[in-house]
Order: structure tokens, then C-alpha cells, then sequence
């Protein structure tokens, strides 16, 4: 044998081998294609459900409405806001189109009161009460900005104090009722204020000042001034939320002591008419970074309109605030709704300065949609497995593959050939 | 027979997986269910008390201190002091840069030469006059537009009126018209008739005294005349010449025919001529009686001729003038368009009176504002002389001294720092006989429980004794918020420095105080989850019951509470995520955490 025709019977066999493993390949396909099929499946409906699970955030309202006929609706507000000196600014109020002042939450307030008044007829005491609380119904507002937190130490600590830039979120209303908190120590800032210089830190802040989550009672210093630990809280910590930076020092104070002991600077504005000569100095209002809502719901998806409707100068055609029910969100259609048609929602969503929670919740739904695309290419796949299959399954019998000569016959023949 | 061993073994096989992941999951079971159900941390509501501790931070402050402020527009040569340094009176705190840019006093210059031309400008401008004249014309004729156009509208409301009653003149002067006209004519006629009839017996007069001129002049004489009434004097023709009044006066008889004897009694004769003479005089006589009667007829037949075509005059003119008056009325617009004429002309006359009065008031505030600006102009001409002066005097400064004797706090400058405006504080000196406040701000309702003379807790080591001397309002919150002035003593204070200051207020004792992490609340109120423990062959379960709670106090980290089912029960002050009532729960000790 020549190692011409060597090679060529090299190849040759290596070819049928090749053919042979090829066809019985494509023979098998329709069990890979459904394996496929099934793994992404259940990856995606796994994921879908650990990922919702992990966001209580947006479950506040049933949670909420728990032994109640009432369903409740859990709506947010984000509005933006100029900072004059970047994050360790406070937000301020720009104007009523894109901003939220206290005032605005007034006058959201007593609007949703009246909407929620209005659903039961027979009630009597009508309004929002006399500190101009809601009534039947919950909401918050709150702010964040970036500012250093020092440790505040006893005359014998023989070290100096620690500092760290913390993101310090100021809040008013029952601002727990719609973020769940795993307490470590103490409980939340009242809604009704005891101390107006309270604070409530999150796990990190407390470990990294104290070395203990049971720190009641100790002091830290913010704008030059000393708040009171009053709790230490535990942020939600999945992956995502880790991501998103919830493994990040935190604190919470009242909104009240934000505006307190850290003032917005006046501005000097020139005078309308032209003449520079005459100027006005003019307050600026703090910003509301987002506004909170939990409402009785008969209708459903009602309670977003009504929002909208509350909201001073809101364009449903322009909206240059962002209303958004976090009921629901998770939901699929939710989802599908927010990825679809891409960039859309992205675009609506700029210029705000989200605070963690929207943040996660933003990645998580990303990631949801993953899932969903997932589970749609998996049954998909299951479909084009199963078709496969079907049409295999005819060829088969069409070939007599189903009933095929039994081996010894199929042996004889080969023997023979040979 | 290969084949049922097979199937035989692939059977004994799963079986025993089977068996296999049963005893897996039996043994695992509690493990994995715990998994599933969320760990909470548990305590006891015992008896305490809360306390709130309200503190506030001020920055001490010297209560006697002077001021050193900035030099606009001028550069720091050097700062011959620093922190804490301690000057005399008339020492250099530092020095200035010699002025390079005198670019800000030629402004000022130059504004001042403007100021001061704008102003002799102004003075010599004569005042500007407005005639008021036209004004007050165009008023006039506005306001008599308004009197035609109400009349106007008068006669357009009375129309109908009007028409009504035109049209009953017309309507009752017709028929007198008519029975007038025929009046008129019967009389014309009558009149006509009795002037034909004089005419007629004139003509026989005349013809009978032809006769008898002719007879006369035959020589036939004249019989005696007879008293015949009415014949007595010249003939019947020459007296209606001379006047009806003649006739009654028979001494102005010129005929010499005539007998002027009628006393004499008539002579016989036989003559037939004279008879006939005779006779046709009788005949004139006769005529000329008939002619009297005839003409009296004629003047009642004149009168009432007259009467009538006065009458028929007075109807007529009535009845043109109702046709006038007709006319007119169809000629008047209608009443909205009238109405609308005389708000039209109202509005001109509105327009010019406030045009008027605009005007003048217009003119009036000219004449202010031009009086305004000069005298704004002086005032600025001497602002700025002033400003100028102090500027000479600032760009000839070399150095600033300090006015007083003390400690240096808080330089805000360094060498070459260009300042900007006259009123930042650079630095400030405080004598060292100088005393220290500090004012904190605390709540009304914490503000209310301190009084002067009062020491409260400070943070700081070095200071003595903190009094308060004063509380007053917070004038940014004088409702809520209160303004605690102190007097610090200490051996050595640092204007500066922050304080803290706490003031304790504690509460009564309660029944039952938790963690306030333990207070859910929901729209049906404030509870918590209590643990109720169960034993069973499988372990220890744990089920959490919701019990409604009211919260009688809370100091934000504790809160004391009252309830049924609190005694002896252990409350959920922490859990994983959100609970139920009804969730089974995993009791965890987190103590390592911490």
C-alpha cells in the first residue's frame, strides 16, 4: 500500500467516522433542542423568581392592605432638582414643573384627600388631620445627599474620630410603611418626631463607627451638628442591591433637619425688567427627590391617575416628573412594557437622580426581562423540539426505522458485504 | 426471558432511588422547611421608662469682639498677624499692595461727570405743555353726539306713538277736510252766484240810468222825486263808487240832477218820458235794495267762505304735519341701533374724558418722575462724591492697624488675596476682658422646662459652667423653636468652637416597652406579631398572631405599648421580610451579629 493510498483511506474513514457521528447527531437533535429548551425554561422562571422575591419593596402595598378588602396602591413620585455644588449639596427646587417643594407635597396632600374622601361616601371626618397628616391613607417624601458623618467620642477615647462621606437620606412621613427594613437595633424615626435630631444608620455606617449594631443612643456628627442614633437598619442586600450600593454607608434623618442645619444659600436674581441696578434675593426651596403614596384602590390602576391629577402642572402628553406604581411592577407584562420599545423608558427616566431602591428595582427589571427572554427562547426551542421530533418520528416510519431488522440480520448482512 | 430480567432490574433500581430520596427528604425535611420560612428575633415586652434626650449645638461667640473688615478692590501685601495672636492697639494687622488699577475710581469719576451733565440738562429743559383745548373739544362734540343720540333713541322708543297718533290726525282731519272742502265750495259758490247777482242788477242800474241820462238829456224832465228809499242822492253806480259809508251820508250829494228837497211833495205830471224816468228810478231803487240784500248775503257768504278756508287750512296743516311727522318716524332707526348709537357715542364720550384725564394724570407723573430723577440724580451725584472720596481715601491706604487691644480670631485672608467688597470680616479681635455666650436652638416644648440661671450639660471638658441668661423666640421659628442664650465660663473659650448641649426629659414608667422595630403598622392600625410556640413530634413551631396594640409613648428607639396578649409573649422586633398573621417563623438569635 502506497502512502498515497494510505492517506487517502485515512481520510476517507476519518470522513465516514465523521458522517456517521454527524447523522447520529442530528438524529438525537430533537432531545438536545428540548434539554435546551427545558434548561432555559427553568433558568428563566428560577431567576424570574428569586429576583422578585428579593424586591419586598415593591409588596409594600399588600403588605399594606393585609386583612383588608381594600386593595392599596403603592405609587412614587420622582421629581429632579439642581444641586450647586454637586452630590454634597442638598436638592433644591427648581420649579414646579420638574421639582417638588414642601409646599407641592401640601397641596398633592390635601388633593389625594380629597380622592380617597370621596370613595366613601358616609365618612364624616373628612380632610387630612389637624397637622396636616393624610388620613385612611399613608405617604412619605424624602431626599438624599452625600455628606460626611463623624463618629462623635467621649472625652476619654483617646483616638481621633472617624469620618466617612455617607449617603445621608432625609425623610418625612411613615417612611417604613413602604421600605422594609431588617432591624438590627431600635426601630425607625417616628413619623410624629420625638427628636428632631434623631438618626437611624444602616448596617454598614454602624459597623464601621462602632464595631456593633447595638449603638442606641451614641452620637455622630452631620453639618456640624450631633443626632442621637435611634435604630440601625439592615438594607436589602441581594446581588443587585449590592450592585446598586446598598453595601454603602447610610444614614437617615428627619427632612426637617436636613432644611435645619443644612441651609440652602439665597440667590440673587437681576431684575426682570432689564435694569441690573435692582435685584431681588429670593429663598430657594428644598428639593423633594421623591414623593410616596399608599392608596385605596377600588379601580384598578386608578390611583396612578389620581397622582398625576394631584400633581401641580403635570403633563400626561409632557410629563417631566416621573409617576410610577411600584404594585405590580414585577409583574411580566410590567416589564415587557418597560424594556419594549428599547430606550423608551430610558429616555424618560433621565435627569433624575434615583435613590437606591428605584435604582435596584431598575436593574432588576432589566434583568427580569432576561428571564422572560429566556423563558420565551425556551419554548421556543421546546416547540421547534418537539416539531422536530414529530417529523423525525414520521421519516422514521416512513424509512421503517421504527420496526428496523433485528441485529443478528443486520450482523448477517454486514458479514456478508465484508 | 433477557428482556423481563431487565425490566425487573430497572424496577428494583427505582424503587430504591426512590426509597433513597424519601429517607433524603424525611431526614432533611426540617432543614429544608426551614428554608422556606423566615427567621424573626423575639423579646419580651418588659416594664421601663423612655427617655428622650434632646440636645442642641452652638458655636460660642465672644459678647465683645471688633470687626475687622475687608478693603475692596485693594490686594493683601502681607498678613503680619495669624491665629490667636495677641495685638495692641495701633499695631499693623497688615499691609496693602500699592493701587495699579485705578480703572474702579475712573469709573466712578466718569459716572459722576455723567450724573452731573444729566442733571444741569435737565434743569435747563423746558417743561413740556399739553394743549388741553382739543382735549376738552373733542369732549364737547362727543357729548353732543351723546344728546342727538339719546334724542334719537327717545324718538325711536316713541315711534309706535308717534305713528298712532299721526295717523289719527290723518284720519280725523280727512273727513273734516273733505265736509270743510265742500263747506268751501258751497260758499265759493254762493258767494259766486250773489256777485253774478250784483253784477246782474249793476248792469240793470246802469242800464235804467243810461236810460234816464238819455231821457235827461232829451229835456224830458225828471218827475219829482219821489222819497223812493235809496234814490235819493247821485245814482246807485257812483255811490258803490264812493263807499258803502256814503251812502249814509246825504249831505255829500254832487249831483245836481238830484232833489235835494225831499220835504216837497211830489208835482204831478203828465210827461210819459218823466214817468218813464219815474219808473225806471223805481227800478234803480228796486235793484239797488235788492243789491243790499244781495251783498249782505254775499258777506255771511264771505264769511263763511273765510271761516271754512281757515278751517280747511288748520286741517290741512294738521294733516301734513302728521304726514310729516310720519315721514319722520319711518326715517328714525330702530331702537337697538339707536341704543347702540348712544352707547357708541357714551363710549366716545367716556374714551374723551379719560383721554383727557389720562392726560393729565400722565402729564402729572412726567412732571414727578422728572422731578423724582433730578433729585434721584443729586442724591447719586453725592453718593458717589462720597464713595469717591472714600475710595481716594482707600487707594492711598498702606496698611490696616488694629483698633483695639486683644486676641486675633478667624483670618480669613493671606498675602496677595484681592478683596473684593468693604463688608467681609477678615479677622476680629477680641480683648482678652472679653466674656463668651453660646445660643443653642431647642424645641418650644424642651425650651419649657429651663429657666435663666439654669446650668445645662455641655459636651466640652474645658468648659466650667454653662448658665442660661436669656430665651427667647427663634425668629426663623418663633412658634415651635426657641433661642437659649448662655453664658459660657470657662478659663479659656475660643470664639468658635461648637457645643453641645443636652437637656433630658424623661418619661413615667410603662407597662410594656419593645424595641420600636416591633410596631408594624397597616391600614388597620399598629400591632405586632407575637410568637405563639407549639411542641410536636417534629419540633418546636413557631406561628406569629398579629395583636393589635396602642402606643402610648416612644422615644423613637423604644416604644411602650398596651394590649391584649403581650404578657408572657414574645414579640417580633426583627424579621427577614415582611410577616403575615398566620406565618410560621424560624426563632433565630442574632446576638453574634452584634
Amino acid at each position: 500500500m502506497s502512502v498515497k493510498s494510505w492517506i487517502r483511506d485515512y481520510f476517507k474513514e476519518t470522513g465516514d467516522i465523521g458522517k456517521r457521528r454527524f447523522k447520529k447527531l442530528v438524529l438525537s437533535a430533537p432531545f438536545w433542542v428540548i434539554t435546551i429548551a427545558l434548561a432555559l425554561i427553568i433558568t428563566g422562571v428560577v431567576r424570574y423568581t428569586v429576583l422578585t422575591a428579593n424586591r419586598a419593596d415593591t409588596r409594600m402595598a399588600e403588605v399594606w392592605s393585609q386583612g383588608s378588602d381594600t386593595p392599596y396602591r403603592h405609587v412614587v413620585v420622582y421629581a429632579r432638582g439642581a444641586r450647586r455644588e454637586g452630590p454634597t449639596s442638598p436638592l433644591s427646587y427648581i420649579d414646579q414643573d420638574v421639582s417638588l417643594s414642601r409646599k407641592d407635597i401640601l397641596t398633592i396632600r390635601d388633593s389625594l384627600q380629597n380622592i380617597v374622601d370621596s370613595q366613601d361616601k358616609g365618612k364624616k371626618d373628612k380632610g387630612v388631620d389637624s397637622e396636616g397628616r393624610p388620613k385612611d391613607w399613608e405617604d412619605c417624601f424624602s431626599s438624599f445627599l452625600t455628606a460626611s458623618v463623624t463618629e462623635v467620642l467621649g472625652d476619654d477615647a483617646g483616638r481621633s474620630p472617624i469620618s466617612t462621606d455617607t449617603q445621608v437620606v432625609a425623610i418625612e412621613g411613615n417612611y417604613p410603611a413602604f421600605h422594609p427594613f431588617v432591624y438590627l437595633s431600635g426601630g425607625f424615626l417616628p413619623e410624629v418626631p420625638v427628636d428632631q435630631d434623631q438618626i437611624v444608620l444602616n448596617d454598614v455606617l454602624a459597623w464601621r463607627f462602632f464595631n456593633s449594631y447595638d449603638v442606641i443612643g451614641n452620637r455622630v456628627s452631620i453639618f456640624g451638628h450631633e443626632f442621637v442614633v435611634t435604630g440601625v437598619v439592615k438594607e436589602n442586600d441581594s446581588f443587585i442591591d449590592k450592585d446598586c450600593g446598598s453595601g454603602e454607608p447610610r444614614a437617615y434623618i428627619y427632612f426637617t433637619a436636613l432644611e435645619k442645619y443644612a441651609p440652602l444659600d439665597s440667590t440673587i436674581q437681576t431684575d426682570p425688567d432689564g435694569d441690573s441696578e435692582q435685584t431681588t434675593e429670593t429663598e430657594i426651596q428644598f428639593g423633594i427627590n421623591c414623593y410616596e403614596a399608599m392608596l385605596p384602590e377600588m379601580v384598578n390602576n386608578v390611583s396612578v391617575t389620581d397622582v398625576k391629577n394631584s400633581l401641580p402642572n403635570f403633563n400626561n402628553a409632557d410629563p417631566k416628573l416621573y409617576v410610577v406604581s411600584q404594585t405590580g411592577r414585577l409583574n411580566i407584562f410590567k416589564v415587557w412594557d418597560y424594556m419594549l420599545p428599547m430606550g423608551e423608558s430610558q429616555s424618560l427616566i433621565e435627569g433624575y437622580e434615583f435613590p437606591l431602591g428605584e435604582r435596584a428595582i431598575t436593574a432588576t427589571i432589566s434583568r427580569l426581562f432576561i428571564d422572560i427572554i429566556l423563558v420565551l427562547a425556551g419554548t421556543a426551542l421546546l416547540f421547534l423540539g418537539i416539531i422536530i421530533a414529530i417529523m423525525r418520528g414520521k421519516k422514521f416510519a416512513e424509512n421503517n426505522i421504527v420496526n428496523p431488522p433485528k441485529d443478528d440480520k443486520v450482523k448477517e448482512t454486514k458479514e456478508e458485504q465484508k | 426471558m433477557a428482556g423481563n430480567g431487565k425490566s425487573r432490574r430497572w424496577v428494583v433500581r427505582a424503587m430504591i432511588s426512590f426509597v433513597a430520596i424519601l429517607a433524603l427528604l424525611t431526614f432533611f425535611s426540617n432543614t429544608i422547611m426551614n428554608m422556606t420560612i423566615p427567621k424573626v428575633m423575639g423579646a419580651y415586652a418588659v416594664r421601663g421608662n423612655l427617655s428622650s434626650t434632646n440636645s442642641a449645638t452652638g458655636i460660642v461667640e465672644a459678647n465683645d469682639k471688633t470687626n475687622i473688615n475687608s478693603i475692596g478692590g485693594r490686594t493683601v501685601d502681607k498678613v503680619e498677624v495669624s491665629y490667636l495672636d495677641y495685638v495692641y492697639a495701633g499695631d499693623v494687622l497688615y499691609t496693602l499692595k500699592e493701587v495699579e488699577d485705578q480703572s474702579s475710581l475712573e469709573e466712578l469719576q466718569d459716572q459722576l461727570t455723567e450724573l452731573t451733565r444729566a442733571r444741569d440738562y435737565a434743569a435747563r429743559t423746558p417743561a413740556e405743555t399739553t394743549d388741553y383745548v382739543t382735549l376738552q373739544e373733542a369732549i364737547n362734540t362727543a357729548e353732543d353726539t351723546l344728546s342727538q343720540a339719546r334724542a334719537t333713541l327717545e324718538a325711536a322708543q316713541d315711534k309706535d306713538e308717534t305713528i298712532e297718533a299721526a295717523n289719527d290726525i290723518i284720519s280725523e282731519n280727512s273727513t273734516l277736510a273733505i265736509t270743510l272742502a265742500a263747506e268751501v265750495q258751497s260758499a265759493s259758490d254762493t258767494v259766486e252766484s250773489l256777485s253774478a247777482e250784483i253784477s246782474r242788477l249793476e248792469s240793470e242800474i246802469t242800464t235804467r240810468e243810461q236810460e234816464i241820462g238819455i231821457l235827461v238829456d232829451l229835456g224830458v224832465p225828471t218827475p219829482t222825486p219821489t222819497p223812493v228809499p235809496g234814490i235819493a242822492s247821485a245814482s246807485p253806480a257812483q255811490k258803490r263808487a264812493d263807499g258803502d259809508a256814503d251812502t249814509t251820508d246825504p249831505t255829500d250829494e254832487t249831483d245836481p240832477t238830484t232833489t235835494t228837497e225831499p220835504t216837497t211833495s211830489p208835482e204831478p205830471t203828465d210827461n210819459p218820458s218823466t214817468e218813464r224816468i219815474g219808473e225806471l228810478q223805481e227800478e234803480i231803487a228796486d235793484r239797488e235794495e235788492q243789491i243790499d240784500e244781495l251783498e249782505e248775503q254775499l258777506e255771511d257768504a264771505q264769511d263763511r267762505l273765510n271761516s271754512a278756508s281757515a278751517s280747511l287750512a288748520e286741517v290741512n296743516a294738521a294733516i301734513a304735519e302728521a304726514e310729516a311727522a310720519l315721514e319722520a318716524a319711518d326715517a328714525l332707526p330702530s331702537v337697538s341701533s339707536a341704543q347702540s348709537a348712544v352707547n357708541l357715542a357714551q363710549a366716545s364720550v367716556t374714551n374723551a374724558r379719560t383721554t383727557y384725564n389720562n392726560t393729565q394724570i400722565t402729564d402729572a407723573i412726567a412732571a414727578d418722575k422728572a422731578a423724582d430723577e433730578q433729585n434721584d440724580r443729586i442724591e447719586d451725584i453725592a453718593e458717589l462724591e462720597e464713595k469717591i472720596e472714600e475710595l481716594e481715601e482707600k487707594m492711598t491706604l498702606t496698611e490696616v492697624v488694629a483698633p483695639t487691644s486683644g486676641f486675633v480670631y478667624n483670618i480669613t485672608i493671606q498675602d496677595g488675596d484681592v478683596m473684593e467688597d468693604d463688608k467681609t470680616v477678615v479677622m476680629y479681635i477680641v480683648p482678652d476682658t472679653s466674656t463668651y455666650s453660646v445660643t443653642f436652638k431647642f424645641d418650644t416644648m424642651v425650651a419649657q422646662t429651663m429657666d435663666i440661671g439654669q446650668s445645662l450639660t455641655v459636651d466640652k471638658y474645658w468648659v466650667d459652667d454653662c448658665i442660661i441668661t436669656n430665651i427667647k423666640p427663634d425668629s426663623e421659628n418663633p412658634r415651635d423653636s426657641r433661642e437659649v442664650k448662655c453664658s459660657i465660663q470657662a478659663m479659656w473659650a475660643w470664639p468658635g468652637e461648637s457645643l453641645t448641649a443636652t437637656a433630658d426629659k424623661s418619661n413615667a414608667d410603662y407597662e410594656h416597652v419593645i424595641a420600636s422595630s416591633a410596631i408594624i403598622e397597616d391600614n388597620g392600625g399598629t400591632f405586632v406579631y407575637v410568637i405563639q410556640e407549639s411542641t410536636s413530634p417534629l419540633g418546636d413551631k413557631y406561628v406569629v398572631k398579629r395583636v393589635k396594640v396602642d402606643i402610648e409613648d416612644t422615644d423613637g428607639a423604644l416604644t411602650a405599648i398596651s394590649g391584649e396578649g403581650l404578657d408572657g409573649n414574645m414579640i417580633v422586633i426583627r424579621s427577614e421580610e415582611p410577616l403575615q398573621d398566620g406565618d410560621r417563623v424560624r426563632l433565630e438569635d442574632y446576638s453574634n451579629e452584634s
